[in-house]
């Protein structure tokens, strides 16, 4: 296949996400503007400034006309996604690292990472319809664990949060009351910190990555864990894919291995994992740094990666894909 | 052909005279779409002078591909750029399509945690033996610097092997018979690649087994060069031009070799192995590779050369008779003028016995060349 690369930003990608019908592409950057691009072809339609510090997640509605995004300098900002507007800041005490969508785009939950004396801690904000109406006001906030919380997202019709992070463990928080309801268990969970949490289309399962080199899938009501990847580099970004069984896992920041391959194209490979049989199904190389961002689009027939390169390249998968027998 | 349809002569009218004729026509008949979406209609008809036409129509049926966007994202096509796009001409080099296809890489073999080495063969070794892998090949081979990794032996091979199959996990791939791909399982999964050859260790030719192996099929690996740089011919040990740019790093206890080194020719081998007397001052530069060594049995040694020949010279007059490595011609230094003698190594054997055939006695710028091998056991 030919990549689509995609130089919009100077700095190291951090997120990438589609929208819901697979058309725009979300990324976000350590250069403070995150931006959307067609899906198709790769072009950019648009960047939005306003923040100042880098902006470690996004996500956007499901009717595509709402994003919010989190930046390190400790605020949360919704806009509009046709335009540059920001429709409302949320002002936090420390950088924000995650946000969520609730289903129905009625709440969002945000992280913040621990910031001098302050814990990190999850909080959940209502977003009003019209955005005229919208209050900074927390809806929950849940303080507790301990390291930065690298991810957190909605369970199942909103009923719970999954949060994992630098303590290598992951919980399951009631979102009406902030209870912990479950932890993962310590010895067959990560041995080191988790960088990246992405859930599966139907949201019944979810993919970890850490930097212990492995990957591992866990039931999102349960938190059993169902399958572990093993790879060799420490994992950064993971995304399963809506289509077939596989899962693609990005990391890398060990030493290179020496390669046969020419010097021309990055040597920093997407794995990508049967799903089910936990083997490898192969490599795609080309980022010349490690790779910190990894998305299917949801009709599974592209993904895209985001490096420490500040490239963004955009994979439309071949026939041959599609064929792969294992 | 006869209409099916009944009629009755007596029932036609009369003002359907003309037509009548069109019964005695085949009815048209239709070829459905075939896998190409191809129809074909074939009628029958009479022209003006009541002549039988046969009409044939063919007509191609397509899917028209399901499109893709939804209404709202055609819509979403059509909005304005904002941000930093406000100012982006179209094509600017924001978004390009890469100039290389990347493949999604199958692994080789089936085995999660392996270690890969890749050696060049050695060209005409009548057999190779090979060690039954039980236990992990010491690093005898090279001298590895400090990576403790993969362990792996080279291999050279006759160029008519196929498949070879060896001890516990280890497995050897012979790659249209010229190199040699070992994959053998280690605890560290590093994946290490681009090892030059070094002791050789064999086995014999017909072994073979085709479980394990025929998993391994063909892997979506591009053969690069890093002496020359081209794609998918060689890999970097047979490249036609490896002394041009030899890597330095993989061997500590030799000194970088260039093209021109000359008289040093006892160049240590390995770290102390024996060195045999035919490693000669010039036939191989590159000096003391046990690869470079099986090069060095197509080496040919000219002399009676005229004072003003060079290497270019040589490699002209040689380069008939097959692909030429190296060339060497031993210049005086302080005169600049040829010492009569020199080298040039094949990258067959059968183009080196060639030339000495016919060069030999051959009459090159007012002298008689003498042309014979550089070693003299060539068998």
């Amino acid at each position: 296949m030919r990549p689509i690369l995609m130089k919009g930003h100077e700095r190291p990608l951090t997120f990438l996400k589609y929208n819901r019908e697979g058309d725009l592409l979300f990324s976000c950057a350590k250069d403070h503007n995150p931006t959307v691009w067609f899906a198709d072809n790769g072009e950019r339609l648009g960047t939005y400034k306003g923040h100042n510090g880098t902006v470690w997640c996004c996500d956007v509605s499901r009717d595509s006309t709402r994003l919010i995004t989190g930046s390190a300098d400790a605020t949360v900002k919704l806009w509009n996604v046709k335009s540059d507007s920001a429709l409302f800041t949320f002002k936090f005490d420390a950088p924000a690292r995650s946000v969520d969508f609730s289903v129905g785009d009625k709440l969002a939950v945000i992280t913040t990472d621990p910031f001098m004396e302050l814990q990190s801690s999850i909080q959940v904000k209502r977003i009003a319809r019209d955005s005229s109406e919208q209050t900074g006001e927390s809806v929950l906030t849940i303080k507790g664990p301990e390291g930065r919380i690298s991810r957190a997202v909605w369970g199942p019709l909103n009923k719970t949060i999954i949060s994992a992070g630098e303590d290598a463990v992951i919980r399951i928080w009631d979102s009406e009351t902030g209870k912990l309801l479950k932890e993962s268990d310590k010895e067959t969970g990560h041995q080191n910190p988790v960088t990246s949490l992405s859930k599966s289309a139907d949201g019944s399962y979810f993919l970890t990555g850490s930097l212990d080199k492995s990957a591992r899938l866990w039931d999102i009501r349960t938190l059993t864990l169902i399958k572990t990847y093993v790879t060799e580099r420490p994992v950064n970004a993971g995304a399963i894919s809506p289509l077939l069984d596989h899962v693609v896992i990005g990391g890398g920041q060990d030493a290179l291995h020496v390669t046969m391959t020419g010097h021309r194209a990055g040597k920093f490979e997407a794995k990508f994992f049967h799903k089910i049989l936990q083997e490898e199904i192969g490599g795609v190389k080309g980022h010349f740094g490690p790779i910190n961002a990894l998305a299917f689009n949801p009709d599974g027939r592209s993904f895209t990666s985001g490096g420490e390169d500040g490239y963004i390249r955009l994979h439309h998968f071949d026939s041959d894909y599609f064929n792969i027998k294992m | 052909m006869v209409v099916d349809s009944k009629f009755r002569w007596g029932e036609l009218e009369e003002d359907e005279e003309g037509d009548f004729l069109n019964l005695f026509l085949p009815p048209p008949m239709v070829t459905g779409p075939d896998e190409n979406g191809i129809k074909k209609r074939i009628e029958y008809k009479l022209n003006e002078d009541g002549q039988k036409v046969k009409v044939t129509t063919t007509t191609r049926t397509r899917k028209l591909a399901k499109a893709r966007l939804s209404k709202n994202a055609v819509e979403r096509r059509s909005w304005a750029k904002f941000g930093d796009a406000i100012h982006e001409d179209v094509g600017a080099r924001l978004t390009m399509v890469s100039n290389e296809e990347i493949l999604l890489e199958r692994p080789r073999a089936p085995v999660s945690k392996r270690v890969f080495a890749k050696f060049t063969t050695v060209t005409n070794p009548i057999d190779i033996r090979y060690r039954d892998l039980q236990s992990p090949i010491p690093s005898t081979v090279l001298p590895r610097k400090s990576n403790p990794g993969p362990r792996f032996a080279t291999v050279a091979c006759a160029k008519d092997l196929t498949e070879v199959k060896s001890g516990k996990g280890s497995v050897f791939r012979v790659l249209a018979g010229r190199s040699v791909v070992v994959a053998f399982e280690e605890g560290v999964g590093t994946r290490d690649l681009g090892i030059e050859v070094g002791e050789l260790i064999g086995s014999k030719a017909e072994e073979s087994t085709g479980d394990g192996l025929s998993t391994i099929g063909k892997g979506a690996v591009l053969m690069v060069c890093r002496t020359c740089g081209k794609k998918g011919d060689h890999w970097t040990s047979r490249c036609p031009y490896k002394d041009l740019a030899q890597p330095p790093e993989f061997f500590e206890d030799k000194p970088p070799a260039t093209p021109s080194d000359t008289a040093a020719a006892s160049v240590p081998v390995k770290g102390g192995a024996y060195v045999p007397p035919n490693k000669k001052a010039g036939s191989s530069s590159s000096g003391g590779q046990e690869m470079r060594r099986r090069n060095d049995e197509n080496s040919v040694r000219v002399t009676n050369l005229s004072e003003d020949t060079r290497e270019p010279d040589l490699h002209e007059l040689f380069r008939t008779f097959g692909t030429v490595t190296r060339v060497y011609v031993a210049v005086d230094q302080k005169t600049g003028m040829s010492r009569g003698f020199g080298f040039v190594n094949f990258l067959n054997k059968e183009d080196a016995e060639r030339a000495i055939n016919k060069l030999n006695g051959y009459g090159y710028d007012n002298l008689i060349l003498r042309v014979e091998w550089a070693t003299p056991r060539a068998n």
